[in-house]
């Protein structure tokens, strides 16, 4: 029996034959039906910066000014629900915000790193949950049978138990967590499409903005952090310290079962391949060390500069969902030059092309 | 379906927040007959042509399932939530003996 081919998912950006600057043009100058017309077509591109850039437009072409809208108060918002072994989601509500810890530990990680990954875009970014308009933080503990992973759903976090053999639980690692969520902030501000380059970037954001969390929460300068993702994360007797490393990819773990740890840090090592969307988990290593390099270049908290940078370049309406590489390091150098002086740009500019990224 | 011909099938499980790329391969002459007729049945409800492999959502394990009857070969993409028809061959292939990983 064959059954009919299952059919094909709409994708979130749907692709645009007019460019937004000629769309923008038309808001600001054309007619009342024309306005409507091209607002509507711009608004196909939902992240948060098209919106703020769309928003900006209306507001110059409206020519007065309004009272900047009260800021929410910020508090994060969380529920701890439990799968207990299925992939059924949420699954049950085990912790609230405000109750006590509990005795099961996944919950009170969970509870804890999204804690600490939303008071660090708090207080760093002044961003306000995952969307920055306050969204409840939801995340589900003990998700399938020996669960290999730790995923964010568009709407939820989800953690695996780990097979236990290679893999602990995912809520093991503060790092891990704020990658997962990151991915929620990604999709939000920059909708980086999850393939090849662009997708490489998407997921160097999660550990940029991850290993970030990690090193706000311990007070640690550049110098001094591990620059390690899913430190923990390893079963007990796996040759290796972690999945990833940002101060040196490609040497996060070599083990008779597990491989070895596949990650370039240089353009001439980029990895071709059908798999993992284009080998999105491993040509991350490139701009994972680009900004290492950063971090390291200005010294001090990494957060304070280079954070600053990637957080502005993912919030740019610059940035275009299908960015090369060599298009988000432009940007970070632009950032760079803008926020600080030409030194930072510098700075930038000299840590893209040590890995072999034209900017 | 003609029950009985050789079926070979690999799973090349790719992505997750780990990015590691594992095949695993089941092969009918080497199941026991009810075994064979369950892998070749799973293989049946397939959908008809190779599937195109879409992008997965960050971090999702991406399958792709090769299937050789010796007539034909074919590559079927599929990404999480894994659809109905496909899930049980799937879940029997993620418990299958490992396979070197491609060169």
């Amino acid at each position: 029996m064959h059954l009919e081919p299952r059919s094909i998912v709409p994708t979130r950006q749907t692709p645009c034959a007019l460019p937004p600057n000629i769309l923008e043009r038309i808001i600001r100058n054309g007619t009342e039906t024309q306005r409507d017309w091209a607002l509507a077509t711009l608004s196909l591109d939902t992240t948060n910066r098209m919106v703020r850039a769309h928003n900006a437009q209306v507001a110059a072409s409206l020519a007065r000014k309004r009272p900047r809208p009260v800021p929410a108060t910020t508090s994060a918002r969380r529920t701890i629900a439990d799968a207990r072994g299925s992939e059924t989601l949420p699954g049950t509500t085990v912790r609230a915000e405000g109750q006590a810890a509990v005795s099961d530990v996944a919950v009170n990680e969970a509870y804890d790193g999204l804690g600490a990954t939303f008071d660090f875009y708090s207080a760093v970014f002044n961003r306000n949950s995952i969307d920055d308009e306050g969204l409840a933080l939801l995340a589900t503990v003990h998700y399938g049978d020996h669960y290999d992973n730790a995923f964010w759903n568009g709407e939820q976090m989800v953690f695996g138990d780990g097979d236990g053999e290679l893999f602990n639980r995912f809520t093991v690692s503060l790092d891990v967590i704020g990658h997962e969520l990151t991915h929620g902030v990604t999709e939000d501000e920059a909708g980086l499409a999850y393939l090849n380059q662009p997708g490489a970037l998407n997921e160097s954001v999660s550990d940029v903005f991850g290993s970030l969390v990690k090193q706000y929460k311990l007070g640690q300068k550049a110098e001094d952090a591990d620059w390690l993702i899913g430190e923990g994360l390893l079963a007990p007797g796996v040759q290796g310290v972690a999945l990833r490393s940002m101060k040196a990819p490609g040497t996060a773990y070599d083990d008779p079962v597990l491989g070895k740890d596949d990650q370039p840090a240089n353009m001439a090592g980029y990895v071709r391949t059908s798999a993992d969307n284009g080998g999105v988990h491993t040509n991350s290593g490139i701009p994972n060390k680009a900004f290492y390099n950063v971090a390291i270049g200005f010294g001090g908290h990494a957060w304070e500069k280079a954070g600053k940078i990637w957080y502005e370049t993912l919030r740019s309406s610059r940035l275009r969902t299908n960015a090369s590489f060599s298009a988000f390091a432009t940007i970070t150098v632009a950032e760079a030059r803008s926020l600080f002086d030409a030194d930072a740009g510098k700075i930038v500019q000299d840590a893209w092309r040590a890995v072999g990224v034209k900017v | 379906m003609s029950g009985g011909e050789r079926v070979r099938v690999v799973l090349e499980r790719s992505g997750g927040f780990a990015g590691r790329t594992v095949r695993r391969g089941l092969d009918t002459d080497d199941l026991p007959s009810a075994e064979a007729d369950r892998l070749r049945a799973l293989v049946a409800a397939l959908p008809a042509a190779p599937g195109r492999a879409d992008a997965t959502g960050p971090d999702r394990f991406a399958y792709a399932v090769e299937v050789d009857d010796g007539a034909r070969r074919g590559r079927h993409h599929f990404a999480e939530p894994v659809p109905a028809e496909a899930k049980d061959l799937i879940q029997l292939l993620s418990r299958a003996p490992l396979l070197p990983a491609r060169g």
